[in-house]
């Protein structure tokens, strides 16, 4: 165990809850070449998470956090961290690693969605976002990586439905893809207003949101929020109208429309539909 | 320092209303803005600005050497290809762009640069950020260079502390005993002997005694009690020491050290920054945990407005070898890259400035969707109203070098 870990788990009372987790998707010793489990499995729930991340766990928490199960396995004089995050539903797990995943390298021997450089992987499957962390790069170390995450994911049955289904096709830049569930995701793209300003979370709404080109092949920003009814969607545009950022200009308001222009002179729009608001952001022109 | 709290809240306010006004958006703002990552589950309600004694760092006079130092907005940006290949630095290549960043930014040789800066006398600590080591992390071997430097020019070896905030973390980035002899290697955070408690036998954190109550960054009515993310107040002050209103600074920086160099790690924070004023501004108080939903960025101004810190600070390395555009604050391999630079400034908010600036164009060319909303720069400009450093990037030098 690293200094660091060593020194988050002490913080986090050795994460030592009985409860096994996910540890039954562990590979067991021998499974994958090399590899020796070492350590018990540190399980973490809630707000346990900041004793993990450090810095990152909004991210989790905000999408939907379950649990963490870790193990911890020794590999050719190093350490690999493999963490299981078990998420509320698998849009939750896909969110997490949309985030994070950035160019997508995978390898074609695992099948899940994933991705992997030199000394970390991270994949997706159903409620589970998986990463498996070496510490250095080492001979060896890809692979082990692949076989400890694989082997961890075959446990798990697939999703079905694509939580990104609601996401337009047409004009959208690949890996753009996000899902947003309140104002830690909702900032990664665009800045609305203070606090839960969409009211993902006070619906238990989800958006999802794409980089977009337009007909002159400039980018922009599109969200749409798609609400439990048509009157929660309205409560929602209406907290956006209500309380739009300042650094955001109002240049059209109307029932179910408001147009605004940036600081930067970029503009954007918040439309009503029926149950669903859309944004958008980071237009050239007005839309 | 005498603990009166005259409030900078209406300075504060001001101090957004003129960066609005600046950019013409002639918005009038009411209250003030959380500028860190939002609250989770906060509702649309803008919290009142929260009261801090920045009004009692700012009453007292600067020093000779306060921040922004001898050169305002002056940035020298240091870059050579070979300093990193395969991931492996050259000590060599790395040392050589010390030399060139530290004289082209004084103007001066190695030498009339250290008088310029430092005295035989002086005690230094050299600031590094191991967090995210090995991978993100100050290169020891830039510590190398710096510490060439300051024995060079007659700097005793024992006046030279590198120093974090967290002294179980700063082996696994490099900084052993083994690696510098010689050199005092200190967290103002430690654990018991066994290296196995924050606590002692009594139940007290060990590290109390290494933070001076005298000296302090206030918050009003922001506590370490019941702060998201931490399981319970013992796993807080576990990690925080302190749970009050209260941030001390650590005594090694209120007490021991006459100059700091600070190095930090090139990596972004959300749509922020990690790097000079964060490297800081987070690790020379305590009881920081409390703060980062309120308060984020402007800790990083304010900490660094502290006598303590403002006059001792003479230069700002940003270690840009190895970076990370996406993800971070956390390691994430799949948004690490070779950057090959080095930042030089005596003024360390002009050195986040270009850096901020440079992080976004580089998220932007990876395709990453970014934010510009000003409140993730807010707080340099803040810094200039304060006369701590310059942020209008107009005002900026920025100078391109070799090694």
């Amino acid at each position: 165990m690293s200094a660091a870990a060593a020194l988050l788990a002490l913080a986090v009372g050795a994460g030592g809850e009985a409860a096994a987790g996910d540890a039954a998707l562990f590979p067991a010793d021998g499974v994958v070449a090399g590899c020796t489990r070492t350590g018990a499995v540190e399980i973490y729930t809630g707000s346990e998470l900041y004793g993990l991340i450090d810095g990152g766990a909004e991210l989790f928490l905000e999408l939907g956090f379950v649990r963490t199960t870790v193990q911890r396995y020794a590999f050719a004089g190093q350490e690999i961290s493999l963490e299981l995050y078990r998420m509320r539903d698998p849009a939750a797990a896909l969110g997490v690693y949309l985030m994070k995943c950035g160019r997508e390298t995978p390898d074609r021997s695992l099948p899940a969605r994933h991705t992997v450089g030199r000394v970390q992987l991270q994949l997706v499957k159903a409620e589970l976002y998986i990463a498996a962390t070496g510490e250095k790069v080492a001979d060896g170390l890809r692979g082990a990586l692949l076989g400890l995450a694989g082997a961890a994911a075959g446990g798990v049955a697939a999703a079905g439905a694509d939580p990104l289904a609601a996401l337009p096709r047409v004009g959208l830049v690949a890996g753009s893809e996000r899902l947003i569930r309140g104002p830690y995701t909702l900032q990664a793209i665009v800045t609305l207003g203070d606090g839960d300003v969409l009211q993902l979370q006070a619906n238990a709404a989800t958006a999802v949101a794409g980089e977009y080109l337009d007909p002159d092949g400039a980018r922009f920003s599109r969200i749409l929020a798609d609400y439990p009814t048509a009157e929660a969607a309205a409560r929602a545009f209406a907290s956006v109208r209500d309380n739009l950022d300042p650094y955001l200009t109002p240049i059209e308001r109307s029932a179910g429309r408001v147009v605004f222009r940036d600081h930067a002179g970029r503009f954007g729009a918040v439309v009503l539909a029926g149950a669903r608001v859309e944004v958008q952001a980071n237009r050239l022109a007005a839309p | 320092m005498a603990r009166s709290y005259t409030s900078m809240d209406s300075a504060w306010r001001m101090h957004r209303r003129e960066f609005l006004h600046a950019l013409g958006t002639g918005t009038a703002v009411a209250g003030g803005l959380v500028l860190g990552v939002p609250t989770f589950g906060q509702d649309t309600k803008v919290p009142p600005p929260v009261e801090t004694n920045i009004a009692d760092f700012m009453k007292v006079p600067k020093g000779p050497h306060a921040i922004p130092g001898p050169f305002p907005g002056r940035v020298v940006e240091v870059t050579d290809r070979r300093s990193l290949v395969d991931d492996k630095v050259d000590a060599a290549v790395v040392a050589a762009m010390f030399a060139k960043g530290v004289t082209t930014l004084t103007g001066k040789s190695m030498k009339k640069s250290f008088k310029k800066l430092f005295t035989p006398e002086d005690v230094v600590g050299l600031k590094v950020n191991p967090v995210g080591a090995p991978h993100i992390s100050t290169t020891p071997e830039l510590v190398d260079a710096v510490i060439s430097w300051l024995v060079d020019n007659g700097l005793p070896k024992k006046n030279i502390v590198i120093w974090d905030r967290f002294a179980p973390m700063l082996p696994a980035a490099g900084y052993t005993a083994e690696r510098f002899p010689g050199i005092a290697i200190e967290g103002l955070q430690t654990m018991d002997e066994e290296g196995s408690s924050w606590r002692n036998a009594a139940g007290k954190h060990v590290s109390i005694p290494n933070f001076d109550q005298e000296v302090f960054y206030f918050a009003k009515g922001i506590v370490g009690k019941g702060v998201r993310g931490y399981k319970d107040d013992e796993y807080y002050e576990n990690q925080h020491v302190f749970t009050g209103e209260y941030s001390y600074f650590g005594k090694l920086v209120t007490q021991r050290l006459t100059k700091i160099v600070n190095l930090a790690a090139y990596k972004n924070t959300g749509n922020g920054i990690s790097m000079a004023t964060k490297n800081l501004g987070y690790a020379a108080i305590c009881n920081t945990g409390r703060l980062h939903a309120p308060l984020f960025f402007r800790v990083c101004t304010e900490v660094l407005a502290a006598p303590t810190v403002r006059d001792k600070l003479v230069l700002n390395v940003t270690d840009g070898l190895r970076a990370q555009y996406d993800g971070g604050p956390d390691v994430n391999e799949q948004f690490l890259y070779a950057n090959h630079s080095l930042y030089f400034a005596t003024d360390p908010f002009a050195a986040d400035m270009v850096c901020h600036r440079q992080l976004v164009a580089k998220r932007k060319a990876m395709g990453v969707t970014v934010n510009e909303h000003p409140r993730f720069t807010e707080y340099l400009h803040y810094a200039e109203t304060l006369g701590l450093g310059v942020a209008d990037p107009a005002r900026i030098t920025h100078v391109l070098a070799s090694a």
